[in-house]
């Protein structure tokens, strides 16, 4: 059973690993904040399109990470950036806004994995559903995209059996490209528990792929 | 793996922090498995890149962010959210109020007219087991028109054959010794 993401976690004092990104994108969300505090919506609104801008891809990536699946990807993006918006004055200051965002996103992608898993124990759907993966955009030749398909579809497989920490670890990690203390503040692990989960995901894929 | 080499977790955190183990840059065999395992690693984020990138082309997350920002606006329009220190206790509607009262009020008329009806329409009957002689003499109450009536009502009860009070006076036959007015009552 995945674990949600506890919201109040106890503060870490390292900072997060991207520097540049979190900090304008902190920058950006406490001035939405202040503008909605302030009574100003409309402009708090135009204000948070440059939030949406600069976390929009990432946020794809991390809920496709846990989700597999484009249409819900984009409704768990959609309800967390519609959270966030919502409750934007409880916003703590004190921590990255990026962090706080991630957490919303993920514990919506958590719920939408256990209802999904609820679904599937009452309908299952056939093993091989071709539903599962976009079809292609552009892509070289028809031999490339059948070989890069069927190697997404095995970790894709591979990815579902991870025990849920590792898998976030590894989505966190390896999938959206975050730092390992980035990875341990969002998380609320230590960094050596973060390489811990990543170790063994990595260990375990690798046996699974590599067959 | 000779005696020596770097374990899988010490090549792991090699890798996740680019420490440069002394060990490693004499061995090849452990060279070889960092490059491994950091193949692994690019391997399965190129994947995940081809992946997303086929899930999600660029006019798709355009789309995707125009729907985005839409719904904070429809949320927006829709949903005032509080400030919780400002929340006043909600006084009652002035228009749910008299709908209730007026609710009630006709559920109490028309229980009253309807057992008033049932009432008078039917009968009283004794009860199976009951005496008769207290069934009959005994007017139910709906039957009391008036202040006269109650009288009447109260006085034939107590005028009435008492057959059952009769069989208690039997089983105390020298009260009258006491109070002769005992053999006043019929």
């Amino acid at each position: 059973m995945p674990k949600r993401l506890r919201s109040p976690v106890p503060l870490v004092a390292a900072p997060a690993a991207e520097p540049s990104a979190p900090s304008d994108v902190s920058r950006v969300a406490s001035e939405v904040k202040r503008l909605l505090v302030a009574g100003h919506r409309d402009e708090a609104r135009e204000r948070f399109t440059a939030l949406v801008d600069l976390l929009h891809r990432r946020a794809l990536r991390v809920a496709y990470g846990y989700l597999r699946e484009a249409a819900e990807t984009e409704e768990a993006v959609q309800d967390a950036f519609v959270k966030v918006f919502l409750h934007m004055p409880s916003y703590s200051e004190t921590r990255p806004f990026e962090v706080w965002f991630n957490r919303i996103l993920i514990n919506g992608c958590l719920d939408r994995q256990k209802a999904r898993g609820r679904r599937l124990r009452w309908a299952l759907p056939p093993p091989n559903d071709p539903a599962r993966f976009e079809p292609a955009s552009t892509a070289p030749s028809p031999e490339a995209r059948l070989l890069s398909k069927a190697a997404a579809g095995r970790l894709s497989d591979a990815l579902a059996t991870l025990p849920p920490r590792q898998r976030q670890v590894f989505v966190l990690r390896y999938l959206s490209s975050h730092s390992p203390a980035y990875v341990s503040d969002v998380l609320g692990l230590t960094e050596a528990t973060v390489r811990v989960h990543l170790f063994r995901a990595l260990r375990r894929l690798r046996g699974l792929l590599e067959r | 793996m000779s005696h020596g080499d770097l374990s899988e977790t010490r090549l792991h955190e090699c890798l996740e922090t680019g420490h440069a183990d002394a060990h490693l840059a004499a061995c090849d065999g452990c060279q070889r498995c960092l490059a491994e395992l950091g193949g692994f690693t690019g391997v399965v984020r190129a994947t995940e890149d081809a992946a997303f990138a086929r899930a999600f082309p660029e006019a798709r997350i355009a789309a995707s962010r125009q729907r985005v920002l839409a719904a904070i606006d429809e949320q927006r329009a829709a949903r005032v959210v509080p400030f919780p220190g400002a929340v006043q206790p909600s006084a009652p509607s002035l228009r749910a109020r008299p709908r209730w009262m007026a609710a009630a009020t006709a559920g109490l008329i028309i229980g009253l007219a309807l057992g008033r009806w049932t009432q008078s329409s039917t009968p009283v009957q004794p009860a199976p087991g009951g005496s008769p002689a207290i069934s009959a003499s005994v007017q139910p109450a709906a039957f009391v028109r008036g202040e006269d009536d109650l009288l009447d009502a109260i006085e034939s009860v107590r005028l009435g054959p008492i057959a059952g009070l009769r069989s208690l006076h039997e089983l105390t036959p020298l009260a009258e010794q006491y109070d002769p007015a005992w053999r006043a009552v019929p």
